[in-house]
């Protein structure tokens, strides 16, 4: 047993996917030139008021919901007032004493366990501008200013660096299921701050030290990693821990002081007088109720359940929302499940990549994928040829029987079709077909060749072994008799 | 209110006081001399004499009360997420309906910047 | 005596055309260079802002004046301020847009105290107002230039705003009618903050008529300000008309002689027309200006936190780095008024302090909307003094800025509880006016128009001397 107990709470940080920012109609995106989605309210301009973004509190409340939280009845709003040339206002909207959602759980698989977690509290405020240090000047851009970001506060139930990157990783896939975020790390969509605090066993909380710069779940392991030895160090040599923030440097792998201690914040929240309270009606909660989808820890179990696929197959097509509504209206078409997980997986997924495109923007849609199942599940067409018709799919947006009727495919394909092929192949070399009754694999092989070389390219080589063994044999028991 | 209050309160205000002013003022306070005070003082003794009168309201038993913090007890329905850009807006609306005001110009806003460089506002460095 | 027949046809004519315009604008310029109720003049411009000056609404072609902490695209919006000298604004308020689709056409921007905070208009940052029945006087604040310009007879109406008594206090010393509306009945859109959740966009206007008018025009729901609402249905039809029960203070406390006598004569008057007088004891007026000052200094605070010289207004030139750029900007931007009422703000909501200050306010604050709530269950309306003296010099010596804060307390009594009140001219002491306030129920400004019209017997104010006059070999032709 480790004689230190590891103490780890995240606050995360969510851009939601609202078309505009959270208090005013401003164009809420990423990358835009410097200043172009700005207007007076944004700007923290004379006079102006917040007009809050009813999305953004649906999709607040879709996360509350889906983390378990107990939701807010009468939701406020307060300002949290300190002066920042990223802020317009000089103070921050955000909420305080009667937040969206508080308490709540999370279950995600770590280690092969499945580990829960709980949540202080998730709350709604308004994003700042960036800053640009320039030598003597710095450069402000308010085009982020405003813009919906949601936080999400853990209790400090982690235990390991892993523990919170499992977490992490599995929270990513909840949002994006969502729909509310689009999980970005690096350009800052989603942001994580952690708080670690370690003491020996048994004796509850340590001194907490937060830690920033976390831009990537990875960055979380390692920067966790890296206190708890630290930290671990100070305590046995009889040192203490100072409370301070600490930024991750992920150029030298270390922690390094950012600043000790609060240079005595003081935020002196207050409710907002500009935004009375928000109070959800029955027809807004049935509106999130029904936006919340079946989340994918829950998903991929039933998958497994369900389908039979196995733990690998069902964590893949669970892992994106739109891939397992996919694969699900594939198997609704009628498509195997098994086999419709296995193509999307492999074949599919390598296909994309070798196209650089994703599912959701390729043409090949559900209908698509499950009509190219079931060719290939009647046997109409074998799987060398499903990967030339997937390949058609994706660079020309037809349909797979159109395909293949178009090259021909199916035609070679058929039994019935190869029948006289086989039928003539037959008859010119009795003595082979009699070597293959007597088992010799050389004459099938010999067979096959010549059933090819007149069906051409497109005979699965699989079915023509198959109808030529049948043929054989079904010509031996006439003769036996 | 003392000084040390006064400078903590200013600070967080962002609102000058010097150091040197804060002793001088500290030793006016102390000679409770009110007339003829240094500007800064006469802030000092305005602030004072209004907590003076705010120390009105201990005298109220507040117990079981609720806090008013808006007006009206309105709730809120919040907006639609429509996107209102420099091209959506600008018109003039006779209606006199709400949805028409041109909020977004953004270069005619940065314009307004003290100082600005290739639609960037400037301010000193902030490291 | 001056009183020229000013009806719609009067003002219409001054903006009848671009000659018009120009010269209303020399005339406006003349008499305003007497009391100095402008900031800004420029009836051209504001008459560029509206499309439609010949619509047949009764406020089609008339002019008005805007309180310069209210936003009119074009015009400055310097809140009287050093900060924001240099500011002109980008946008236009929703309740002054509203009046430009009436037809009705800006012609200024009107001194006030600095950022509203005052009431004699002796903190503007750039000169004080005076009040044109007596030029050594004060035309009280915040909204003096408003007032000053309507009882000058240079506009019929002005916007001003009204954060704890702004509107009817100034109305009261010049001799106008003066309406603070229901908290959230006009959109606050447009109007620089000074404490969001006491104060309204509220009207100066020359007669009772053209208040209501007025009121009409710019009231309703807007979505850019989500604390605003629609009248509930039918409140309008449910006005009361005369006779009506007016609750009275028992014991108006305070009040000089004269002040105290056109109040009793008020309600002398009141009951010679048949109205029933109820003495009624308002046990939380005594609270009013702490808990008023508490909230009011509180969000303030927070609402001047953004002038900071970064993004617009005015900066401090030459400074090390940014956080001493602010501090400067500060500084030298506002005045001590203003930075007093940031210093008190910023205090009661420390941690620490908060409790003890700005919870406990508004836990009073609950209380006192209770003892309001309580009392219209009795009266229809409340009868108030304005201010409790009629009126003071120019140089605040008679006055001091402590006094006129505790002063506020029967007209901050209607912003704590949200409830509308019209200020009418009610008498006289010696040449200068008084005025009473009338307070509904919330969403009941029908019912003060009302009462305010029978008080009236429908004449409009008196105007103070030396008024605008039309000069000799006025284009006539023009004046329809």
């Amino acid at each position: 047993m480790a004689p230190f107990q590891t103490f780890i709470g995240l606050e995360i940080h969510i851009h939601l996917l609202t078309k505009t920012k959270v208090f005013c109609s401003c164009r809420s995106a990423f990358g835009d030139p410097p200043n172009t989605n700005v207007c007076p309210v944004c700007l923290g301009y004379p006079g102006v008021l917040p007009a809050v973004n009813r999305e953004a509190l649906k999709m607040a409340y879709m996360v509350g919901t889906a983390l378990n939280c107990d939701l807010s009845m009468h939701t406020v709003f307060e300002r949290k007032n300190y002066f920042y040339p990223d802020m317009p206002k000089n103070y921050q909207i955000s909420q305080f004493s009667d937040p969206v959602g508080r308490g709540g759980w999370f279950e995600f698989e770590t280690g092969g366990k499945i580990k829960r977690i709980s949540f202080h509290d998730i709350h709604l405020e308004e994003d700042a501008g960036k800053m640009i240090h320039d030598g003597s000047r710095t450069l402000l851009d308010y085009n982020r200013a405003g813009t919906s970001l949601l936080e999400i506060v853990t209790n400090p139930d982690f235990s390991s660096g892993e523990e919170a990157e499992d977490f992490l990783q599995a929270f990513r896939r909840l949002v994006r299921y969502l729909g509310v975020c689009d999980g970005n790390m690096e350009e800052g969509s989603l942001r994580c701050d952690a708080n670690i605090s370690i003491n020996r066993q048994g004796k509850g909380l340590g001194t907490k030290v937060e830690i920033k710069n976390l831009n990537s779940s990875r960055f979380v392991r390692k920067a966790m990693a890296y206190e708890y030895r630290r930290q671990a160090k100070t305590l046995k040599l009889g040192g203490a821990i100072v409370q301070e923030t600490r930024l991750w440097n992920e150029e030298k792998q270390k922690t390094q002081n950012m600043r000790t201690k609060e240079a005595a914040h003081d935020y002196r929240y207050f409710p907002e007088p500009d935004l009375p309270p928000f109070c959800p009606d029955e027809g807004f909660l049935m509106g999130v109720a029904e936006a919340v989808p079946e989340l994918p820890f829950f998903r991929k179990q039933r998958f497994g359940r369900q389908y039979g696929l196995t733990a690998e197959l069902a964590d893949f097509i669970a892992d994106e929302k739109f891939r397992a509504d996919f694969f699900e209206v594939c198997v609704d078409e009628g498509a195997d499940p098994a086999e419709t997980a296995k193509w999307l997986k492999g074949e599919v997924a390598k296909q994309l990549a070798r196209r650089e495109a994703d599912l959701e923007g390729s043409f090949l849609s559900s209908f698509r994928m499950a009509e190219l199942m079931k060719l290939l599940g009647s046997g109409r067409i074998h799987a060398n040829i499903g990967r030339q018709v997937l390949e058609l799919v994706l660079d020309e947006d037809m349909d797979p029987v159109r395909l293949i009727e178009r090259e021909e495919f199916a035609g070679s394909d058929d039994r019935e079709a190869l029948g006289p092929v086989v039928d003539q192949v037959l008859s010119n070399n009795r003595e082979a077909v009699l070597q293959v009754r007597d088992g010799s694999q050389k004459a099938l092989g010999f067979l096959m060749g010549q059933v090819l070389k007149t069906a051409g390219q497109q005979a699965d080589p699989k079915l023509v072994r198959r109808i030529l063994l049948d043929a054989c044999h079904e010509e031996s028991p006439a003769r036996k008799d | 209110m003392d000084i040390e209050e006064l400078k903590t309160t200013a600070r967080l205000a962002m609102l000058e006081l010097h150091e040197d002013e804060a002793a001088e003022l500290a030793a006016i306070a102390e000679l409770a001399a009110i007339a003829e005070l240094a500007a800064i003082a006469e802030l000092s003794a305005a602030v004072s004499g209004m907590l003076e009168n705010f120390s009105l309201m201990q005298k109220v038993d507040i117990s079981g009360l609720e806090p008013t913090t808006h007006a009206l007890s309105e709730q809120n329905s919040g907006r639609e997420d429509v996107i209102v850009s420099a091209e959506s807006s600008g018109k003039t609306d006779n209606s006199g309906k709400a949805e028409a005001y041109n909020l977004n110009n953004p270069e005619n806003l940065i314009e307004r910047a003290p100082e600005y460089d290739n639609n960037h506002i400037v301010i000193p460095n902030v490291l | 005596m001056n009183k020229p027949e000013r009806g719609i046809q009067f003002w219409r004519g001054l903006t009848a055309g671009a000659e018009q315009l120009q010269q209303y604008k020399e005339l406006l310029e003349v008499y305003d260079s007497r009391i100095g109720s402008f900031l800004e003049i420029d009836p051209v411009k504001g008459a560029a802002l509206i499309q439609d000056r010949r619509g047949s609404g009764p406020l089609a072609g008339v002019p008005f004046g805007v309180k310069d902490n209210i936003a009119v695209k074009n015009f400055q919006l310097s809140c009287g301020s050093k900060i924001l000298e240099n500011f002109i604004s980008p946008y236009t308020a929703t309740a002054v847009q509203k009046l430009l689709a009436a037809g009705s056409i800006p012609v200024g921007k009107l001194n006030l105290d600095e950022f509203g905070m005052g009431s004699s208009t002796e903190n503007s940052a750039f000169h004080p107002t005076a009040n044109p029945w007596d030029h050594a006087y004060v035309p009280g604040g915040s909204s003096g230039g408003s007032a000053a310009a309507v009882a000058a007879g240079l506009v019929p109406f002005a916007l001003g705003s009204d954060t704890g008594g702004s509107v009817r206090q100034p109305a009261a010393f010049c001799g106008t009618y003066g309406l603070k509306p229901t908290y959230g009945a006009v959109s606050r859109f447009g109007l620089t903050a000074y404490a969001s959740s006491l104060e309204c966009v509220g009207i100066l206007a020359d007669s009772v008529h053209t208040t209501r008018e007025v009121f009409r025009t710019i009231m309703g729901a807007d979505p850019l300000d989500q604390t605003s609402t629609a009248a509930p249905e039918g409140q309008a039809d449910t006005a009361k008309s005369s006779p009506c029960t007016i609750g009275v203070l028992k014991q108006p406390e305070g009040l000089d002689a004269a002040t105290e006598a056109v109040y009793l004569a008020s309600i002398e008057r009141m009951k010679d027309l048949g109205w029933t007088i109820v003495p009624i004891d308002l046990s939380t007026l005594e609270y009013v200006v702490p808990v008023y000052y508490t909230i009011a200094t509180a969000e303030a605070s927070a609402n001047l936190a953004r002038y900071t010289g970064i993004r617009y207004g005015v900066r401090e030139q030459g400074t090390a780095n940014h956080e001493e750029m602010v501090r400067l900007t500060r500084e030298h931007g506002f005045g001590n008024e203003v930075k007093l009422r940031i210093l008190l703000g910023t205090y009661v909501l420390r941690s620490g302090f908060q409790d003890q200050y700005y919870v406990r306010a508004q836990k009073i604050r609950t209380l006192i909307l209770r003892e309001i709530t309580e009392l219209f269950t009795r009266v229809d309306m409340m009868l108030m003094p304005v201010f409790p003296v009629s009126g003071f010099r120019l140089g605040s010596k008679q006055m001091t800025p402590f006094q006129q804060k505790m002063a506020d307390k029967f007209t901050a009594t209607a912003n704590l509880a949200g409830i509308p009140s019209l200020s009418f001219p009610a008498g006289k002491a010696g040449q200068l006016p008084v005025g009473m306030q009338l307070m509904a129920p919330v969403f009941h400004e029908e019912r003060l128009f009302n009462a305010a019209e029978v008080l009236s017997g429908g004449r409009p104010i008196e105007l103070a001397p030396g008024s605008l006059v039309l000069p000799d070999g006025y284009d006539a032709k023009a004046v329809r």
